[in-house]
């Protein structure tokens, strides 16, 4: 019986909310056109604020997740990279100095970490191709047929390396389709030959390296790749590397310059990672290695987007409350302007709370108005950045919600004081009003 | 119903004050006065003799400083906000000298607006108004605003607000008094009609002639009681 009451009570209060009392805030609007405009401007640049800036503060993050999920959520990065440290003693004593990642550390993490899919060893070298009157710079990679599956590449004729590749010593290249254009412009590419420091090498694959095609700044690096099997870059280019600086050369042993380690899932990789640490530290007390994981990159991304969201959201905060602070504004003069039509209203039998939820529902009609034209204005905004300045801009479905939910709770909000006014006027009072 | 012949409104030594500053007006003062279902008041007084007070504190839409208000044996002053709104809508009709309609609203909008209030589904709403409006002689009018509306037609539209919840008692302040004689005439015959079908009518009134009329006459002087007289012809 109670529950059927609540019930009817319910049906009731929305029937008369819906009907009347929005036409009737419309109606109110219309009647001071101008005045209502104005007084939701505050409020229209407020949400179109909003959704502008949490455009752009998506679009810069979108970019920035982009280009980490490039290198992949679930891969570790091992470089090689020259100690800092007690360079120059050792130097002196040894031949050459030694540092960096070595075949046996390969095989450590191959055998010791867990949840581990492939590794994938990797020997980079910078290298001219003297095949033409001018020469191009490649770098020359040697790696094994798995680089292709752990870096995101696509395979656009041929082949890519194989095991039988390796295990054969042959020499074979697989060219990014970049090279290709440069080295191969009119031949075909594959079954020719590709002159590295005297040696041939017989193209069998051409491979696109994924973004490459769309990003606008071109990476040399990894536009102009030569993959050979990594048995054939041991045998022909040795490990040990001459750096000649200035007056002096320099002779380095270096086994391996990378080692991309490709997890089987995401959950694993922070694990993982600690797990590459301790091995990795505990056979090189020089600290020649670097472990870079994209992961925790994202997760610093993130962390800084929100950061940046919560500084945006409160210059929007700042905007929508005086946005709705003008909104309280008018609605109390016309609480004074209409104190008549509130006795009268009262002597007629409306209750406290019935003249609450009238006012209620005019500012709540008044600030969705400044909420919808503030929508149109936030999507345009975007667009104009993104069309002048040529930042990325997102915008996405929520910050609509957001901005929707925002301008219902604005009027709710900054209407609640005003209605409450009228409904607390002395009905006598208020019907003797001029 | 019961009250068909008992008491509906009973006043006990009735008060009400109103503080300016410090000097202080007792709009009522001891006012004693029994209603009964049914019959017709007429009060007439000098102009600030507390005549609109009276009928304010009748109507629940004014509280007594102190004494006592029986409506249907009920202390109203025992009532919360929402009980008395109720009160107002159900019980009480209200007509006043300067109409008081609302003004963005038309014809039927005005008189829905009680029903509304009391939450009559909106199909069942237009249709009592229109019933309303019907009676009032308000058929081609529905859609005017009340500022396109004579005084007299206002009137009538205020007196269709006034019914549309089928009040027992009917509350007139001078209905007539922005009203040329001939029109007023007509009101009050409205009113006159609505009072033999049944309806308590308490009527303010300056007129002795509209007065004559009513069963009950009370007349007021400084918020007080001067002289309560009982029409013959019912006794
Ligand atoms: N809100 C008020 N504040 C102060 N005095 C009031 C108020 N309302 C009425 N009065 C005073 O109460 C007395 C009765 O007023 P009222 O009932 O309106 O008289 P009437 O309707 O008979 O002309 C008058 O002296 C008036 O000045
Ligand atoms: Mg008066």
């Amino acid at each position: 019986m109670n529950t059927k009451n609540l019930d009817s009570g319910l049906s009731r209060f929305m029937q008369l909310i819906f009907v009347r009392d929005v036409v009737l805030g419309i109606n109110n609007l219309l009647l001071h056109g101008m005045r209502s405009f104005l007084t939701i401007l505050g409020l229209v640049f407020g949400v179109a604020s909003v959704i502008a800036m949490l455009a752009v503060g998506n679009g810069a993050g979108q970019e920035a997740l982009e280009q980490i999920r490039k290198l992949g959520s679930d891969v570790v990065i091992l470089n090689s990279s020259k100690p800092l440290v007690a360079e120059k003693q050792s130097q002196r004593k040894r031949f050459f100095s030694v540092y960096g990642l070595t075949y046996l550390d390969a095989q450590r993490i191959h055998e010791t970490i867990p949840a581990l899919k492939v590794v994938v060893p990797v020997k980079l070298r910078s290298e001219q191709v003297y095949d033409r009157p001018t020469s191009v710079g490649v770098r020359v990679v040697g790696t094994t047929g798995n680089w292709f599956n752990v870096v995101r590449s696509t395979l656009v004729s041929g082949r890519t390396l194989t095991p039988f590749d390796e295990y054969d010593r042959r020499a074979v290249a697989v060219i990014t389709e970049n090279l290709t254009r440069k080295l191969f412009p009119l031949q075909s590419v594959l079954g020719n030959f590709v002159r590295l420091k005297g040696s041939c090498y017989k193209v069998v694959g051409v491979v696109r390296i994924s973004g490459d095609a769309e990003s606008k700044v071109e990476s040399v690096d990894s536009a102009k790749d030569v993959y050979i099997p990594l048995s054939v870059m041991r045998e022909r280019y040795g490990d040990i590397v001459l750096q000649r600086g200035t007056g002096s050369s320099v002779r380095e042993k270096v086994e391996l310059s990378q080692l991309l380690i490709k997890m089987n899932s995401e959950s694993v990789v922070a694990a993982s990672g600690a797990a590459l640490h301790s091995l990795i530290s505990r056979f090189h007390h020089k600290d020649d290695v670097s472990i870079r994981i994209p992961l925790q990159l994202l997760h610093q991304a993130q962390k800084t987007q929100r950061r940046f969201n919560i500084v945006l959201g409160s210059i929007a905060a700042i905007s929508l409350l005086v946005g709705g602070i003008g909104i309280m504004n008018i609605m109390l003069a016309s609480v004074t302007e209409r104190t008549r039509e509130i006795g009268i209203r009262r002597a007629i039998g409306a209750r406290r709370w019935q003249i609450v939820t009238q006012f209620l529902i005019e500012t709540v009609v008044l600030s969705c108005c400044g909420g919808l034209l503030g929508l149109l204005l936030g999507l345009a905004l975007p667009w104009l950045i993104t069309h002048f300045t040529g930042l990325t801009t997102l915008v996405t479905t929520y910050s609509l919600v957001l901005s929707l939910v925002i301008s219902v709770s604005v009027g709710v909000i900054f209407g609640l004081y005003p209605a409450i006014r009228a409904s607390r006027l002395d009905p006598i009072t208020a019907l003797r009003y001029e | 119903m019961t009250q068909q012949c008992g008491e509906i409104i009973r006043l006990c030594r009735a008060e009400r004050s109103y503080f300016s500053g410090d000097a202080r007006v007792k709009a009522l003062d001891d006012v004693d006065l029994t209603i009964t279902a049914g019959s017709t008041l007429a009060i007439m007084g000098a102009s600030g003799s507390g005549k609109s007070t009276l009928l304010n504190v009748i109507g629940c839409l004014d509280r007594l400083t102190s004494g006592r208000y029986l409506l249907n044996g009920v202390d109203v002053s025992t009532l919360d906000d929402n009980d008395i709104s109720t009160l107002r809508l159900n019980s009480f009709g209200f007509i006043f000298q300067s109409f008081h309609l609302i003004p963005q609203l038309n014809v039927l909008e005005n008189i829905e607006l009680p029903l509304y209030y009391a939450g009559v589904p909106g199909g069942a709403a237009r249709e009592r108004a229109k019933d309303l409006a019907a009676t009032m002689g308000l058929e081609q009018r529905w859609f005017h605003r009340p500022s396109q509306l004579s005084g007299g037609q206002q009137q009538r539209v205020a007196i269709a607000r006034a019914l549309a919840n089928d009040p027992d008692i009917l509350l007139a302040d001078e209905p007539t008094g922005n009203l040329d004689s001939a029109t007023g005439w007509q009101i009050l015959a409205v009113l006159y009609d609505l009072a033999a079908g049944g309806k308590t009518l308490i009527m303010v009134t300056h007129d002795q002639q509209i007065a004559a009329q009513m069963e009950h006459h009370l007349y007021m002087r400084d918020g007080a009681v001067l002289r309560a007289q009982v029409a013959q012809e019912r006794q």
